[in-house]
């Protein structure tokens, strides 16, 4: 994934099409996922996208950086198109919260305690949950996160470090009260 | 246990672009690579501009944020305004504003009123008398206090000596209206006769200034020269009379 990016960084830079093509088949799933994530609308976040790619097509000539570095500034322009959405929604009525979905992932269902997953990470703090999400899910490095959420790479390491142990407590939480649950239900069952 | 970031690795985002939404982006991006570039690329900060006013951020805040940032508002301009004001006085524009925190300042020392009138009094005191309404203000605000409390004492004290000066102001410009009543007739006419009063009512007996002169036309009691001239006034009647007696020894001598 690095490499690919790195190849493409020149004809970046260049504003050829073909390299932005395959940019964009690269990264523009992933990004519509971030972006998902933060504004819970399909169409807000595929337009998030789109405007970021736009945001980079005109930037291009006077970028200079890596693969990753692309990468960073992509989901971090995705961010921005994102913040910028919720800037205009807080001019406009709040959608309401019923006809929002939640996040989805593929095989959510099919892996085992994905329920417990689901639960334990929604009672983490929202940043931590971005945190999380770009990490394990995007494989963004430090320096990526860092970048994408404008701190400082310590900071985002420490940050995720937080995360992590809260993420497994709230996990741990979860699949015991899920257990205890699931005992009850049986108890329930027999006594019937 | 499973651990729940291995989990979560292995989750993958399930939100997939299709491809009529792949090709309307990238058309317009193919179209955005073909318009020339303006300038120099522009940071992300520069692209999403932060326009959003302080009114506007402040109504995003939600009712906790605001709420906090109202108390600690309060929490500051409260003690800076009653620290400002503590030692206004009535005729300067920050005492309304010593007034108006007053009734905080109450919640936590039932005594401030009081003690605020009181200094307010002895300031007053050391310069000019203090005003009726300093002292009724004063009064009313003592007046609400324990019975026992040693503000009540000051009050009388301070009382007792806006009194005696008071007394002691009234005798002095009784006597300085009186000068001012008999001072004309001194300085505009012969008034050498009328000047002994006014020594004698503003200045003790024996002042260094006194002149001898006026002295001895001041006191109508006294037997001195006065009485020379009577008798020299005496003598001239007696010239007179001898005058008239030479007429009689004429008139005598003729018949």
């Amino acid at each position: 994934m690095t490499e690919d990016l790195d190849a493409l960084v020149a004809g970046v830079v260049q504003r050829d099409n073909q390299a932005f093509s395959q940019l964009y088949d690269l990264l523009a799933d992933s990004l519509a996922a971030f972006a998902f994530r933060l504004v819970r609308d399909r169409q807000a976040a595929e337009d998030a996208v789109q405007q970021a790619f736009i945001e980079l097509a005109n930037a291009a000539p006077g970028f200079t950086g890596d693969g990753r570095s692309l990468q960073a500034w992509l989901y971090k322009s995705v961010r921005f198109s994102c913040l910028d959405e919720f800037r205009r929604r807080s001019r406009r009525p709040e959608v309401p919260t019923e006809t929002v979905p939640e996040v989805p992932f593929v095989g959510s269902d099919a892996e085992p305690y994905s329920a417990e997953l689901a639960s334990a990470i929604g009672s983490l703090p929202y940043r931590q949950q971005l945190l999380l999400d770009l990490r394990h899910v995007h494989q963004l490095s430090g320096y990526e996160m860092a970048e994408v959420l404008g701190m400082t790479r310590p900071a985002a390491y420490a940050a995720l470090g937080r995360a992590e142990k809260n993420l497994r407590k709230a996990f741990t939480d979860a699949v015991e009260s899920m257990n205890q649950m699931a005992s009850l239900s049986v108890k329930d069952g027999e006594h019937t | 246990m499973i651990d729940p970031i291995e989990l979560l690795s292995r989750q993958v985002p399930a939100i997939s672009i299709g491809a009529e939404t792949r090709s309307r982006h990238l058309s317009r991006i193919h179209a955005s690579l073909v318009a020339p570039v303006a300038g120099p690329p522009a940071s992300l900060f520069d692209l999403h501009p932060i326009t959003t006013s302080i009114v506007n951020r402040f109504r995003s805040f939600d009712w906790r944020q605001r709420l906090t940032a109202g108390l600690v508002a309060f929490m500051v301009a409260i003690p800076s305004a009653a620290v400002a004001t503590e030692g206004s006085q009535p005729d300067t524009w920050l005492y309304p504003v010593k007034l108006a925190v007053e009734p905080i300042w109450l919640l936590v020392d039932d005594e401030i009123v009081a003690q605020h009138r009181i200094e307010e009094l002895r300031l007053a005191l050391r310069d000019d008398l203090p005003t009726d309404a300093l002292l009724s203000r004063a009064d009313e605000a003592v007046n609400r206090l324990d019975p026992d409390s040693i503000w009540r004492d000051e009050f009388a004290l301070i009382e007792r000596t806006v009194k005696e000066r008071a007394a002691d102001v009234e005798t002095t410009t009784d006597t300085e209206s009186k000068a001012v009543i008999d001072s004309p007739v001194v300085d505009e006419s012969a008034g050498a006769e009328s000047s002994p009063k006014v020594d004698e009512a503003t200045e003790p007996a024996g002042d260094a200034n006194h002149s001898p002169e006026s002295s001895e036309i001041s006191d109508p009691d006294d037997n001195g020269s006065s009485h020379d001239s009577d008798d020299s006034d005496h003598d001239s009647d007696d010239e007179t009379h001898s005058s008239d007696d030479s007429h009689d020894d004429d008139h005598e001598g003729d018949s």
